[in-house]
């Protein structure tokens, strides 16, 4: 049942991501700035951290797969860097203690790291004429600073939901 | 990094680069024709897209009106003065349509169709892209409501893309802006006979790179560019944009000019999708 209600969580993210969010203006107030909303990924992240890795790593396969289906023209390149992504961040998160001000940060990062890896894959097969400086100077700072509240917003309950769903899990 | 990567963990990742590789490799390859599982996800996915977008218009609605109400005054004062004129337009339009096919009957060209003659399909934008890199945008009408990839898609303002994919009920419009779009679009400026192409799009100063005019033509900043109707698919005389800037390109051999799209390809809610009439020898239609 949890299951469930966390499949319909993160699939509604999967769609505002691509219907509603993309009304607000984000990549158009301030021209040359592009802020990318990737809660789904951020959500993704958090899911890794408080309900196991596999599970987070299996949902990232489905969601990239999804996402490259989509919203891509190439199959398979959100599949892998996301996966690769939760991979790396949840690894680096046994090391450090899970609280809001840590979880923000890397969910931050890992959403840096997602955007990185793609560009380098999109670079690479010529889907992509953005400059390495401009997304550095351009992508990664505002992308960042968006994504880092969304993950401060959605911390306490998202965060009560999947300790609720781990525990049911273990009995 | 011993603790990142065991040795069964560096198999894992080096077997799913193969297959992302292969993944990339076939999609870049493989054009126009989706395979049904895609089709089926498009479709699914498509639906709730639908769905959610219905309040999100509405929302959206509202506060567009809102914003218009502001403006009601002025544009009614406009519509006025354009509604006066409205009925001598109207009318020579239709003086200007019944020489044209009398001319055509007079010269037994009455059944070959005009390469600006198109059936127009109305759609529903229901999804986009959220990374700016892929400029993609779903629309609700596919393959049932006679959409067929290829087939350009006009906004209000004017040309915005080409259908890439089409799933039963749902496709993919692949905008002008995307890096992807490797249609070239046969272009011509307004009219004169100067004619060029339309190949790529900069996407830090959004304007669309007019190429291959040749050097002789005299370009001017703020001519207004259109389709040729000389390219396989798109029918002529959609509007793309106007001249903002005219150089020679690299080699010296033609002129390069920048033209600045007169759709506004960010905020897209209903589309027009066009299908030309004029057959092609590449559509797989014969020429009369």
């Amino acid at each position: 049942m949890k299951q469930l209600k966390l499949f319909i969580i993160l699939f509604l993210l999967f769609l505002t991501q691509g219907t509603i969010l993309t009304r607000l203006p984000f990549g158009t107030i301030w021209k040359p700035v592009q802020i990318v909303p990737d809660f789904l990924f951020v959500a993704l992240l958090m899911v890794s951290f408080f309900a196991g890795s596999k599970l987070g790593m299996r949902y990232a396969v489905f969601f990239g797969l999804l996402t490259d289906l989509i919203y891509t023209s190439v199959i398979g390149v959100y599949a892998f860097s996301m996966t690769l992504a939760v991979y790396l961040v949840s690894s680096a998160a046994r090391w450090l203690n899970l609280n809001t001000a840590t979880v923000m940060l890397l969910t931050g990062l890992g959403v840096c790291l997602l955007q990185a890896e793609v560009y380098v894959i999109y670079l690479t097969i010529g889907l992509t004429a953005q400059q390495p400086l401009d997304f550095l100077r351009w992508r990664l700072p505002a992308t960042f600073l968006l994504n880092a509240v969304f993950a401060l917003a959605i911390y306490h309950p998202f965060h009560r939901f999947l300790r609720s769903m781990a525990e049911l899990d273990e009995k | 990094m011993p603790s990142f990567f065991s040795n069964k963990k560096l198999i894992v990742l080096l077997t799913s680069l193969v297959v992302l590789i292969v993944l990339i490799s076939y999609s870049l390859r493989q054009g126009n024709k989706s395979t049904w599982p895609e089709q089926f996800v498009q479709d699914t996915v498509g639906w709730f897209q639908y769905v959610v977008n219905v309040p999100a218009q509405y929302a959206a609605g509202f506060f567009q009106n809102v914003s218009d109400i502001g403006n009601a005054y002025k544009e009614n004062q406009k519509l006025k003065a354009d509604l006066a004129d409205y009925a001598r337009v109207e009318q020579e339009n239709r003086d200007i349509t019944q020489r044209y096919n009398d001319l055509k009957k007079l010269m037994n060209m009455q059944n070959s169709p005009d390469l600006f003659n198109f059936i127009k399909h109305p759609a529903v934008v229901i999804g986009r892209s959220y990374d700016q890199w892929n400029q993609i945008v779903t629309v609700d009408k596919g393959r049932l409501d006679g959409i067929r990839p290829g087939m350009s898609v006009i906004a209000p303002g004017g040309l915005i893309g080409t259908i890439s994919r089409t799933g039963n009920f749902t496709s993919e419009v692949s905008l002008i802006s995307d890096n992807q779009n490797v249609n070239q679009i046969s272009a011509i400026i307004q009219n004169t006979k100067t004619y060029g192409m339309i190949e790529g799009y900069n996407a830090n100063n959004g304007r669309l790179l007019f190429q291959k005019i040749p050097l002789s033509s005299n370009v001017k900043k703020g001519q207004v560019v259109t389709t040729s109707g000389l390219s396989d698919m798109y029918p002529s005389g959609l509007m793309i944009g106007t001249v903002t800037s005219v150089s020679t390109d690299q080699y010296g051999l033609t002129k390069a000019a920048e033209v600045k799209p007169s759709a506004n390809l960010n905020d897209l809610t209903s589309v027009i999708i066009v299908e030309r009439k004029a057959k092609t020898p590449g559509s797989g239609g014969t020429l009369n």
